[in-house]
């Protein structure tokens, strides 16, 4: 019976969180492939250990650790291709160089805390209509502005203009999070 | 700097021109550094949004106004408890660098940590603390066998993580065993006060009080009062025993020289040794020196790092 349970969890967690970690470890990677296999193994570690976790674990922040350090292992273990000028190989080093200091950096407990999530699904709820069509589809479905203003019959500055409207309002939301937060530390 | 720039850097569909105007705009300064980094992150939590809410903003009077929005923000805050999401915003998110230290077999050494604290170093010990303790703990790690005489600091309290328990204290001196090729789990107190717990249930703690050793056994931490130091004196450089049986002589020799030792010889059992060797004259004179009194045979292999005594 407690399989069944499991079972269950597992899936309704695997339905949730899927794509998001998908968009997550493909950001840093740069390669469909080795996203999708990461995302997938991440899942079947979890699944293979769920017996050996304390029960009072945060499973979906548990899960996005293994795909960060997944992830990190790929990174550090990438060869910069010798190119064909030393400049461009050396340009690549540093990019891949950022990448994996950006994802170390990367805390999943504090991304994933359910606050930061509240604040930033309650903020996008909170975006007029058209914003929120065209923010989900440059984020969500990584359309390109040219595709998003062909296919809504804009211009691309009109595209451009929603999007900044997005980030600006998401910026605004968590920098005013941000003094109180600091009220609130102050008060302890 | 468009800050909206970075989103293609971050997604990977920026082009090599853009990409070098980044470089250069965060070579020229920390503060360009420090966006940078928020913008990752923020660029991170979207991600790992929800993005069905984006559908729910379809119907107009679902629709929450800005106002509105920071309200709910205030009420999320107030109900949080102390939680990472504080540290999030409020802390630069930059890594602290890791001082990491080893110590090669048969050798040992003294270091002082950034806040004062007096460490001897055994033998293949690795020790790794932080170049400056940051606001809160002192937290180090080690794997091996160090002395600490902890600079007292009730504000922040010491703690030590080995792979087995971490060991906080407040101001003492302690030392502690905790190889991670080996079961052994040994934590002695000689003055001030610690607390021993296991990183998987910070709840059940022991205390230990000066004079008070606590060792695993079968999974379980036993203490026991200790009033023989001999075993310490490795800080002076030396290897001491007192009433040990051999097998224990051999195991110790073990843990200073990285080598294996396999006792075929059943005769040197039935003996108590007591005695002091030097840690730098290395185990091969150690041995010799006890074959003057015991009678026994001693070969390396030629291959492994094993001696057999027979």
């Amino acid at each position: 019976m407690n399989y069944i349970n499991d079972l269950n969890t597992f899936n309704s967690i695997f339905r949730e969180y899927q794509s998001r970690f998908l968009r997550f470890a493909q950001s840093y990677v740069h390669d469909a492939a080795v996203a999708e296999d990461v995302v997938m193994e991440s899942f079947m570690y979890f699944w293979e250990n769920r017996q050996q976790l304390p029960s009072s674990v945060n499973i979906p922040a548990y899960i996005l650790i293994t795909v960060k350090h997944k992830c990190l292992n790929y990174l550090q273990h990438l060869d910069v291709r010798a190119t064909v000028s030393e400049e461009l190989k050396e340009h690549a080093e540093w990019r891949l160089t950022t990448q994996i200091t950006n994802l170390e950096a990367c805390e999943p407990h504090e991304l994933f805390s359910t606050e930061v999530q509240a604040l930033v699904e309650v903020t996008l709820a909170s975006l007029p209509t058209r914003t929120a069509q065209i923010f989900r589809m440059s984020r969500y479905e990584s359309k390109s502005h040219k595709d998003i203003a062909s296919e809504l019959d804009l211009s691309t500055k009109a595209v451009e203009f929603h999007i900044t409207k997005a980030t600006r309002t998401l910026r605004i939301v968590l920098k005013d999070y941000l003094i109180i937060l600091f009220f609130i530390y102050f008060i302890k | 700097m468009d800050i909206d720039n970075l989103y293609g850097f971050f997604q990977g569909t920026s082009t090599i021109e853009e990409e070098k105007e980044i470089r250069a705009w965060l070579e020229s300064s920390p503060d360009n550094v420090r966006v940078f980094n928020k913008e990752r992150k923020l660029f991170d939590a979207l991600l790992l949004a929800d993005d069905r809410v984006l559908d729910s903003a379809a119907t107009p009077t679902f629709r929450l106004q800005l106002g509105t929005v920071l309200r709910y923000a205030a009420v999320i805050l107030l109900t949080l408890s102390g939680s990472f999401a504080l540290q999030y915003y409020l802390q630069e998110s930059e890594p602290i660098a890791m001082q990491t230290i080893t110590v090669p077999a048969g050798q040992r050494i003294n270091i002082d940590l950034p806040d004062g604290t007096n460490v001897w170093l055994n033998a293949r010990t690795t020790i790794q603390y932080p170049i400056t303790f940051a606001k809160g703990n002192r937290t180090i790690h080690l794997d091996g066998e160090a002395f600490f005489d902890v600079k007292k600091d009730e504000k922040h309290p010491f703690i030590v993580q080995t792979k087995k328990y971490h060991v906080e204290v407040l101001g003492t001196k302690f030392n502690i065993e905790s190889y991670s090729d080996s079961e052994v789990f040994e934590t002695t107190l000689m003055q001030g006060k610690v607390s021993l717990f296991s990183p998987l249930n910070r709840n059940n703690e022991i205390i230990l009080r000066p004079n008070q050793k606590a060792y695993l056994h079968d999974g379980k931490l036993n203490i026991d009062s200790i009033s023989d130091y001999t075993q310490y004196r490795w800080i002076e450089g030396l290897i001491c025993f007192k009433n040990s049986e051999f097998n224990e002589v051999m195991k110790d020799f073990e843990k200073y020289y990285e080598i294996k030792i396999i006792v075929k010889n059943k005769k040197v059992r039935q003996y108590k040794y007591t005695g002091k060797f030097r840690q730098t004259d290395g185990v091969e004179y150690a041995l010799r020196v006890l074959q003057k009194n015991i009678s026994f045979n001693f070969r390396r292999d030629l291959n492994e790092p094993v001696i057999y005594i027979e």
